[in-house]
C-alpha cells in the first residue's frame, strides 16, 4: 500500500469517518465519502504547504466532501422538507439511528436527532467541536473562518440543540 | 421538567458514541486506487471547447473575408450542372441568411466580451448595489440589519436561488442563522428569536417568540419589526400575526403590545453614506427613516451630514441645479452646475448610487444626468440615461 495512504488512514481514518458519519448519517455514503476524501487528499498531497496542521487541513476537505455531497443530491432541501411531518413538527429521519448510538442512552439517540435542526454550517461546528474535540483555532483553520465566527456559529447551534432538545424531553415526560 | 443547562448538553454531545469504519484498509486502498488510476476525463472540455471556437472562428473569418463571393461562385456551378437555373434566387436568399446569422453570431461574441468586462469591472469596482446585470437566474432579498449603535436599519443584500414561498423562508432562515453581521462591522442581530410558518390561503406570516424574548425593550423592537417587513414583502404576504409562547396572541415590544403588522412598504426616502469603522473602505449606503413627499426635498436634506447617526452627506448633492420628472419614462433628469468637477473616486462612484438609490425609493426607474464633464465612471456611463439599481448594499454569503 501507499506510504501516505498507510500513515493518513493510521491517524486520523476513524476520526473523518466519524465526521463524515455524523454530517450525512448514513454508513455507505460515509465510506464512499471518506474515499473521497483520501482521493482528493492523494491528488493534493504534494501541495500541501503544512501552513495549517495535517489534521484541520483533512477536516477541512472532509468538510468539502460533506457539502459537495449534500449539493449533488439534487434538491436536499426539497427532501427536508418533504419528510417534514407537519402534525408532529418533526423531521422524519429516513436513515435508521446507527447501532451505535442506539444501544445508547435516550439522551444521545435525540442528540443525533436534533442534528437536523441545525444548519450545515452549525451542525459541521458541532461536531468537530464536541465529537471530534477539535479546539476554537483549529475548527477556525479547518473551516477557514475567523474565531469569533466559530464562537458565533457555535452558540447558535446549541441555541438550536438545546430548544429541540427540551421538546423532545418534555414530549417523553408526557407520554 | 427541569432546563437542560448547557453544560448538560456540552456533556452529553462529548459522550456521543464512536461510529467506526469496520473495513479493512486494504478493501479501502483497492476501491481509491482503481478510482485514482482513472483518467480524469474532463481535461478534454478544454481542448475540445478550444477546437469547437477555432472552427467557429475560421468559419465565420472566412465569410467575412470572401464575403460570400466564392459561396456564389460555387453555388452557381453546382446549379450549373444541375441545370437548374430558377433556383438560383433561392439559393442566394439562403446564403445570405447564413451570412447574416454568421454577422450577428460575431455580434454576439462582442456583446459577450463586453458583458466579461463588466463583470470583470464589477469585481473591482467600488459600487455597493446590486444591478440588473449582477442577477443573472438569482433573486435579491434583502435582511434589515442594525449598525453597531442599532440606530440606523442597514439593508443588506443577496443573491439567492429563486424558489417556492415555503422553500424560500427555509432558506432565509439558513442566511439567517449564518452571517455573520459583526464581521461586516454591524450589530449580532440575526438569527430572530421567533419562529416562523407561512399560511398562505390567507397570506400570513405567523411569528411566534417566547415569553422571554429579546425584543422587549423598544431599541431591539424597531429592528425586529422592520426585519418582519422585509420578511413580508420578500414572501410576498400580506401580514404577520403575532404569538407569544405557541398559544398566547400577540407580542410585547416593550411599550407597545402588538398582534398583527400589515406589509408596509416604505418609500421615498434618502439615502446617505454609513461608514461602519474606520477601516473599511466601502460604505454602506443608508436610508434615513424620513420620508420626504418629492425628490428634490430628499436630494436638498442630502446635502448635510446627519451627525447624530453617523450618516455622511454624499457628494455631488450639493451641485444639483434642477430635478426635473418624466413621468411617462418613470425617469428623473438631474442637472448638475455648470462646471461641476466630477473625479473618478471610489466616493464619488458611490455618490451616484446614493442618487440612485434615492431615486429607486422614490419608485423611478430610471436617471439622466445633464452637465456630467465626463462620459463614464466606474460602471457608469453617465452621458445616457443610468438603470436604477434593485437592491443596497450586496454581501455575498459563503
Amino acid at each position: 500500500m501507499n506510504s501516505i495512504f498507510d500513515e493518513l488512514y493510521e491517524k486520523y481514518h476513524q476520526d473523518v469517518f466519524q465526521f463524515l458519519f455524523y454530517m450525512v448519517k448514513n454508513r455507505e455514503q460515509a465510506e464512499d465519502l471518506a474515499q473521497e476524501v483520501y482521493i482528493r487528499v492523494l491528488k493534493a498531497y504534494k501541495n500541501f504547504e503544512g501552513k495549517s496542521s495535517e489534521k484541520t487541513w483533512l477536516f477541512s476537505i472532509a468538510r468539502n466532501v460533506a457539502i459537495d455531497s449534500f449539493r449533488k443530491q439534487k434538491g436536499w432541501k426539497q427532501r427536508i422538507i418533504e419528510k417534514f411531518d407537519w402534525s408532529t413538527q418533526q423531521v422524519k429521519d429516513m436513515n435508521p439511528i446507527p447501532e451505535e448510538i442506539a444501544m445508547q442512552r435516550e439522551e444521545y439517540q435525540y442528540i443525533y436527532q436534533c442534528l437536523d435542526h441545525c444548519t450545515i454550517d452549525q451542525r459541521i461546528v458541532i461536531i468537530m467541536r464536541y465529537i471530534q474535540e477539535l479546539s476554537i483555532a483549529e475548527t477556525a483553520e479547518a473551516l477557514n473562518w475567523t474565531e469569533s465566527k466559530v464562537k458565533t456559529t457555535q452558540h447558535r447551534a446549541l441555541k438550536v440543540l438545546k430548544k429541540e432538545m427540551q421538546q423532545l424531553l418534555e414530549k417523553e415526560e408526557n407520554r | 421538567m427541569k432546563k437542560i443547562s448547557d453544560e448538560q448538553l456540552e456533556e452529553w454531545l462529548r459522550e456521543m458514541p464512536k461510529l467506526k469504519d469496520h473495513r479493512d484498509p486494504h478493501d479501502i486502498y483497492e476501491n481509491i486506487s482503481k478510482k485514482l488510476e482513472e483518467k480524469p476525463r474532463k481535461t478534454w472540455i478544454i481542448p475540445s471547447f478550444a477546437t469547437a471556437a477555432a472552427v467557429f472562428l475560421i468559419t465565420i473569418l472566412s465569410f467575412n473575408y470572401f464575403d460570400g463571393a466564392s459561396f456564389n461562385h460555387s453555388a452557381d456551378k453546382s446549379t450549373q450542372e444541375e441545370a437548374a437555373t430558377e433556383q438560383n434566387p433561392s439559393l442566394k436568399r439562403e446564403e445570405s441568411t447564413v451570412e447574416n446569422e454568421a454577422r450577428m453570431d460575431v455580434g454576439k461574441e462582442e456583446n459577450l466580451t463586453e458583458m466579461n468586462d463588466i463583470t470583470f469591472q464589477a469585481t473591482e469596482d467600488p459600487t455597493t448595489a446590486i444591478y440588473a446585470e449582477d442577477l443573472g437566474a438569482m433573486q435579491v432579498f434583502t435582511l434589515a440589519i442594525p449598525d453597531s449603535q442599532v440606530q440606523n436599519i442597514i439593508p443588506v443584500s443577496f443573491l439567492i436561488e429563486p424558489s417556492d414561498q415555503v422553500d424560500q423562508l427555509a432558506h432565509i432562515e439558513e442566511v439567517m442563522a449564518s452571517i455573520d453581521e459583526q464581521e461586516w462591522g454591524l450589530d449580532d442581530f440575526y438569527p430572530l428569536e421567533a419562529d416562523f410558518s407561512i399560511d398562505a390561503n390567507d397570506s400570513i406570516l405567523n411569528v411566534n417568540v417566547a415569553a422571554d424574548h429579546p425584543y422587549q425593550d423598544g431599541t431591539a423592537s424597531i429592528p425586529f419589526i422592520n426585519a418582519i417587513q422585509q420578511l413580508l414583502i420578500h414572501l410576498n404576504l400580506e401580514k404577520a400575526v403575532f404569538t407569544t409562547n405557541g398559544k398566547e396572541k400577540g407580542m410585547s415590544t416593550g411599550h407597545d403590545f402588538i398582534t398583527e403588522k400589515l406589509v408596509e412598504k416604505t418609500s421615498n426616502l434618502a439615502f446617505y453614506f454609513y461608514y461602519p469603522n474606520n477601516e473599511s473602505i466601502k460604505p454602506y449606503l443608508v436610508p434615513f427613516t424620513e420620508s420626504f413627499s418629492t425628490i428634490e426635498e430628499a436630494f436638498k436634506a442630502m446635502k448635510t451630514n446627519i451627525d447624530t447617526h453617523n450618516l455622511k452627506a454624499p457628494l455631488l448633492v450639493e451641485q444639483i441645479t434642477s430635478v426635473a420628472i418624466e413621468e411617462t419614462n418613470n425617469r428623473v433628469n438631474i442637472t448638475f452646475n455648470e462646471g461641476v468637477n466630477i473625479e473618478d473616486t471610489p466616493e464619488t462612484i458611490q455618490s451616484i448610487e446614493a442618487i440612485l438609490l434615492t431615486a429607486q425609493s422614490f419608485g423611478f426607474e430610471k436617471v439622466k444626468f445633464s452637465n456630467v464633464p465626463i462620459d463614464t465612471l466606474g460602471r457608469f456611463s453617465l452621458q445616457e440615461e443610468i438603470q436604477v439599481p434593485i437592491a443596497a448594499n450586496k454581501q455575498s454569503i459563503d
